[in-house]
């Protein structure tokens, strides 16, 4: 689809516009800074915990928070759009560099875009589009892995200087490798950060070329015919590497992977058009189309492992033998026929119908087709009510429902294979996928059905739309796990019925009007609640765990009568009636099972946006809030267990007293325990995830900006249209109950397992200024 | 004309068009992977995947169980509490179900239409090395409606005492094969033996001795038939049946790699003071790391990048035939066996660093394996011998639980949900995935609740 701005039709036009934004980190978790390394109350170098005795060195916490750097960012964009009553063009350059808070981290993007409009004889007009794009990015390691930053960071004992004294520490050796050549760091089976920064890697880079081609034919006044092409083609080169001394593969001596992916898209529709008015109360849409969605993707990748040479990352750096190049090529297409039909009676109702079959390569072939239809009906009650309600300016109420099918997520789901394991001994060998396939999949069906209003009360000042809606997800499919037992690991179903309730308000004020006042304060509100539940999954099955990335002790399930994606795993013990129990010393007992934990999907949200000008200055704020839903603060529980955490900084005062049972007797527990290196070392406490469970509700400053806008005469003079300086913010102000970074945070940055924090990545707040001319 | 060129070129367009939609199914045909393979290409895998898993997850639970390893950290610190998460137990169920036999399974069903009995008679071997893992670890256990994928995705689990008769079964159709006409038969891609089928039929009856010592506790005949079949399988350590590491960076030992990266373990104080260091394989079987408190790892006999992963050794058959002559009431010839056993365990540490160990030493060691007429004293010496013969084996925490042998403290803390009363732990819990995803999971058990032939 081409949705770029066309270039507008009138004489040219120069527009210009730079931006320097300053990021920095904006929350991190608390650390402990009266306590060394070591174990049992004593100091031990090279011990990874820090359960040692009261620090005697000065605490290095502050140190620590120095790695992350102010990131900066900058945008430069420069535009030409310009054309005749018959053309148009507009043609735009783009470049940011951005430096990340992470040293040695950074984005280097540039664009160019061109589109361009013709027409021809009075009948046809062409518009055409092509968009190129070139970056590259530093990433750096993330997440949980054993050279993850903030692993190394959030573990590191407060009494070790992990720049070795320096500063800018990222750019000395000394401060990350001692004399010998070996790793400087406080445990050894922990990165260094400044180590992993400059010693493991993580870049790609992405060149991509966005084409759209457009015919219309207007055959007469009421038909038309139109041909709609658009082409999306990239290639993304991923090069991430581990020295051979770094942790999450030294075992290994070293990993490299190279990923080398050529993706291309081509869309195209086909529509043939009406619109008329049979007679003069009545209008009329009418299309039938044809759309054609064909990807390819072609991919080469090498994952090695053993680097001969120290300090050189390059695939040619390891044995043939250890070395398992493959290639991969996926297809999916899809083919569509649709027909819509509106009609609008009156001014008042308008009725829309459409019917469209889908068929998809995904699916085997007897049951790739899927039809589906829909309806709605908008009603201008407001013509109605002539002046029996004055303040009502207009009122609309709008009703639908409607279907859609989807084919598979992924091509070759449906027929077995084997797949090539690289070599053994130089034996090339092969073994069975570990997928069991599916050859009886079916389309996934999503059926909604929503209700509507607009209301727009005194003269526009204050506007509503309110809408609720209720979705059925029917035949899901789902990648799911299955028993080991059968030789397999995981398979893919038409698995669950999932059902979204939802309500969404949107309240707009104009509070007051420039022409009255002076000041134009425009106030909007808006509130979006969904209710998610699992109805049922496939037979005999009541809890699917979702594929769990980068953190196995808490997963992600789906669970009949519960919300999709709920958390779980290591809970305490419990008798029937929900009481905790307790042993004989005070303790409370780990359950042998995994149990459901909380749901992590938020109660509600909103946001409050105000829009003020006066005179040239103009302000944008935009609060938002999250009420509710869990987090799983993976960080906490090990930095708990580690003695790192700021929790654990009264380690010698603090009891606490379990609210639970006697396993044995049933009796209340009254046993006072230590929250000290027994009970955080106990089960080990990051198994147990219930215990650092955490509600997440923010209030934060999302966006706040002041815009001056220069008067018109002085512009003149400069020879601009236009010129504004702006001041932008992002983030300035964050309130949360999460005790670990900003929570607006996931994992695996998949959106099958929302909920997890496990050493991510901080959140930033950003600051910067602006400028726009246009000539 | 203008016009009839538009409507042709719109028919040429549709047609075009539609002809596209119907090639929708070939467009599915996955061009990444053959559909069939020969069997000589999955043997490879089979073989280094049961190695892996043997040397990786299963030998740290069992080592932990065992008292031969300390866990410190992680899933190996769970273990030590005797407080195993279910997820995690799941990874060395997985390692070999979903690992070498799944491989196995496929090699046996595949072999007769590729006309490579030998490869059946292999896979049969093996199959029932990773089958006897499974159920001395866990019990009862999904065997006969198991690997079947998507024909059976929810295996029905069979009792003990009927997959030790498969096992049996297993071996005994290996035996048979092993000596048939196999118009294929595997040569350099067997890197176990490089396709020699003696060596894998006499590799079938260590196993049947394996099983059958197993079974003394509840089964008459056990200690007789194991003898039996000790005599026919291999007899010096140069007919082991292992997988040869090369100690390339993707084919090296997991015992080594553990320690190289993230080792949550140690060697337990516990094992270190059975073996005593005066024993002359000590400073071999286990790598004391100075100045950090006694901390140690496994040595350079068990624990190099080339260490072999040990499948069933010349050591483990004659302190098999050891026990099975006392067992049998033959002291003469259980004691030449223990003395042999002793002196196997030397001479295989001798062959694989190629270095002599003291013969003073090793001398006085085999001189003071003597037993004593003591059943009971006799059965100790000799398991505790084992014991110590066979560190890192899966076998040293089999032995404890059926002989009670040699003496074992359990560790502090370990009354557990899973574990109730603290003791030694008997079995591991049932991973996760059978329990929340096979309808046939016949329910959970703790680490306290016996197996079929454990009733010592």
């Amino acid at each position: 689809m081409i949705t770029t701005k066309k270039g507008s039709q009138s004489k040219t036009q120069v527009s210009f516009s730079t931006s320097t934004t300053f990021d920095e980190v904006n929350k991190l978790p608390g650390r402990q800074g009266r306590w060394s390394q070591g174990t049992g109350g004593s100091f031990a170098a090279g011990s990874q915990f820090n359960w040692g005795g009261v620090l005697t060195t000065p605490s290095y916490n502050e140190g620590i928070m120095d790695f992350f750097k102010t990131g900066m960012t900058g945008q430069h964009n420069v535009a030409v759009e310009g054309g005749s009553a018959t053309s148009s063009f507009h043609l735009s350059l783009g470049h940011t560099r951005q430096t990340g808070i992470i040293p040695n981290t950074d984005l280097v993007r540039s664009s160019v875009k061109l589109t361009a409009g013709q027409e021809l004889w009075g009948k046809v007009k062409i518009n055409a589009l092509a968009a190129y794009t070139t970056s590259t990015a530093n990433r750096g390691q993330r997440g949980s892995n054993l050279s993850g930053v903030m692993l190394g960071l959030m573990r590191a004992p407060a009494g070790y200087d992990l720049s070795n004294g320096f500063d800018d520490a990222e750019d000395v050796e000394a401060a990350y490798i001692n004399p010998d050549g070996t790793q400087r760091t406080y445990f050894e089976n922990y990165d260094n950060p400044y180590w992993s920064v400059n010693r493991n890697g993580n870049e790609n880079g992405v060149d991509r070329l966005i084409g759209g081609l457009e015919l219309t034919w207007q055959l007469n006044e009421h038909w038309r015919i139109l041909n709609r092409t658009g082409s999306d083609w990239y290639s993304d080169r991923v090069r991430e590497y581990w020295d051979k001394q770094s942790n999450e593969f030294k075992d290994l001596g070293g990993r490299i992977f190279i990923d080398q992916i050529h993706y291309h898209s081509i869309n195209n529709d086909l529509v043939l058009a009406y619109t008329g008015n049979p007679s003069s109360a009545i209008e009329v849409d009418a299309l039938a189309g044809h759309n054609f969605y064909n990807t390819t993707e072609a991919e080469t990748f090498a994952d090695g492992v053993g680097f001969v040479l120290d300090d050189f990352y390059d695939v040619s750096n390891v044995s043939a033998v250890d070395l398992l190049v493959d290639d991969n090529f996926s297809q999916e297409r899809t083919v569509s026929a649709y027909g819509n039909l509106t009609l609008g009676y009156r001014k008042w109702l308008y009725l829309d119908m459409t019917a469209r079959n889908d068929w998809f390569s995904t699916l085997p072939k007897q049951n790739n087709s899927v039809f589906y239809p829909s309806a709605s009906a908008a009603i201008v009650f407001s013509e109605f009510l002539e002046n029996s309600l004055p303040e009502l300016g207009f009122g609309k109420l709008r009703v639908s429902y409607a279907e859609t099918g989807n084919g598979a997520p992924a091509p070759y789901l449906t027929a077995a294979f084997f797949e090539q394991s690289g070599q053994i001994q130089w034996q090339l060998v092969y073994e069975p996928s570990s997928f069991v396939f599916n050859p009886d999949l079916r389309p996934e069906r999503l059926q909604s059905f929503e209700l509507g209003a607009d209301l727009r009360f005194f003269s526009g000042r204050l506007t509503t739309d309110i809408t609720w809606y209720n979705n059925n997800t029917i035949d899901q499919i789902l990648f799911v796990p299955v028993p080991a037992s059968s030789g397999y690991l995981e398979t893919v179903f038409n698995a669950g019925n999932i059902r979204n309730t939802g309500l969404e308000v949107v309240l707009t004020a104009q509070l007051t009007r420039e022409s009255e006042t002076g000041l134009s304060w425009s106030s909007t509100v808006n509130f979006t609640r969904n209710r998610n539940e699992v109805e049922s999954l496939a037979e005999g099955t009541d809890l699917i765990a979702l594929p769990s990335y980068g953190l196995a002790s808490t997963q992600s399930v789906v669970a009949v009568g519960q919300p999709y994606g709920m958390l779980y795993g290591g809970a305490w013990a419990r008798d029937a009636a929900g009481n905790i129990l307790v042993d004989e010393l005070g303790y409370p007992i780990k359950d042998a099972e995994r149990q459901l934990l909380g749901n992590p999907n938020p109660d509600f949200l909103a946001g409050w946006r105000n829009d003020l000008r006066w005179k040239n200055v103009t302000l944008t704020m935009l609060w938002d809030i999250r009420a509710g839903g869990f987090m799983h603060n993976g960080t906490r529980a090990v930095m708990l267990y580690h003695g790192t955490h700021i929790d654990t900084e009264n380690r010698d005062t603090e009891t606490i007293v379990w609210e639970g049972i006697n396993q044995t007797t049933g009796a209340p527990n009254n046993i006072p325990v230590a929250l000290d290196e027994d009970f955080y070392s106990r089960y080990s406490l990051q198994y147990v995830s219930e215990a650092v469970m955490e509600e997440v509700n923010w209030v934060r400053l999302r966006d706040l900006s002041v815009t001056y806008n220069l008067p018109t005469a002085m512009c003149k003079k400069l020879h601009t249209r236009n010129l504004s300086v702006s001041l932008t913010s992002r983030n300035l102000f964050l309130w949360t109950s999460y005790s670990g970074i900003d929570p607006e945070t996931n994992l695996s940055g998949a959106a099958n397992s929302i909920g997890r924090d496990y050493f991510n990545s901080p959140n930033t707040r950003s600051y910067g200024f602006a400028i726009r001319a246009s000539f | 004309m203008k016009k009839n060129v538009y409507s042709l070129s719109l028919i040429a367009v549709v047609l075009s068009m539609g002809e596209w939609s119907c090639r929708l199914e070939d467009i599915n045909e996955n061009p990444n992977g053959p559909v069939e393979i020969n069997v000589s290409l999955l043997l490879p895998s089979a073989q280094r995947d049961l190695a892996n898993a043997i040397c990786g997850r299963l030998f740290r639970y069992h080592g932990i169980a065992a008292q031969q390893l300390k866990g410190t950290d992680n899933q190996e610190l769970l273990m030590e509490n005797y407080n195993p998460d279910e997820l995690f137990v799941g990874y060395p169920w997985e390692d070999l179900y979903s690992g070498p036999m799944i491989n196995l399974a496929v090699i046996r069903k595949d072999a007769e239409a590729q006309q490579a009995p030998a490869y059946k008679a292999v896979a049969n071997i093996l199959l029932a090395l990773c089958t006897g893992l499974i159920t001395d670890t866990w019990g009862d256990a999904p065997v006969s409606e198991a690997l079947q994928g998507g024909d059976q995705l929810y295996p029905r689990y069979d009792i003990q005492s009927d997959i030790y008769a498969q096992l049996h079964a297993w071996l005994d159709e290996a035996i048979v094969l092993a000596d048939a006409e196999s118009p294929r038969t595997p040569g350099a891609d067997d890197l176990v033996y490089g396709g020699d089928m003696e060596a894998w039929k006499k590799a079938a009856w260590a196993l049947k001795a394996r099983y059958y010592i197993h079974t003394t506790g509840v089964e008459v005949q056990s200690a007789s038939l194991a003898l039996d079949a000790v005599q026919q399988a291999f007899s010096s350590t140069a007919g082991n049946c292992q997988y040869p590491y090369s100690g390339a960076a993707s084919d090296s030992n997991p015992i080594n790699n553990f320690f190289t990266s993230s080792a949550y373990a140690v060697v337990d104080p516990q094992f270190v003071s059975v073996m005593g260091i005066s024993d002359p394989r000590f400073s071999h079987f286990i790598d004391i790391i100075p100045f950090t408190g006694g901390q140690s790892k496994v040595g350079d006999f068990r624990g190099l990048a080339q260490s072999p992963g040990v499948f069933i050794d010349a050591t483990e058959l004659k302190f098999i035939e050891a026990e099975a002559r006392l067992r049998l009431g033959d002291q003469d010839g259980a004691q030449a066996a223990l003395e042999s056993a002793v002196g196997e365990s030397c001479a295989a540490v001798e062959s694989f660093l190629g270095t002599d160990l003291p013969d003073g030493d090793v001398n006085e060691l085999i001189a003071s394996m003597t037993l004593s007429g003591n059943f009971d004293q006799d059965l100790a010496l000799v398991m505790e011998q084992k014991y110590i013969a066979l560190f890192t084996s899966p076998e040293c925490w089999t032995d404890w639980r059926r002989t009670g042998y040699p003496p074992l403290e359990p560790n502090e803390n370990g009354n557990s949900d899973s574990n109730p009363g603290g003791e030694i732990p008997r079995r591991l819990i049932y991973p996760q995935s059978e329990r929340l995803l096979n309808p046939n999971f016949p329910g959970s058990v703790t680490m306290q609740d016996r197996i079929w032939w454990d009733n010592n």
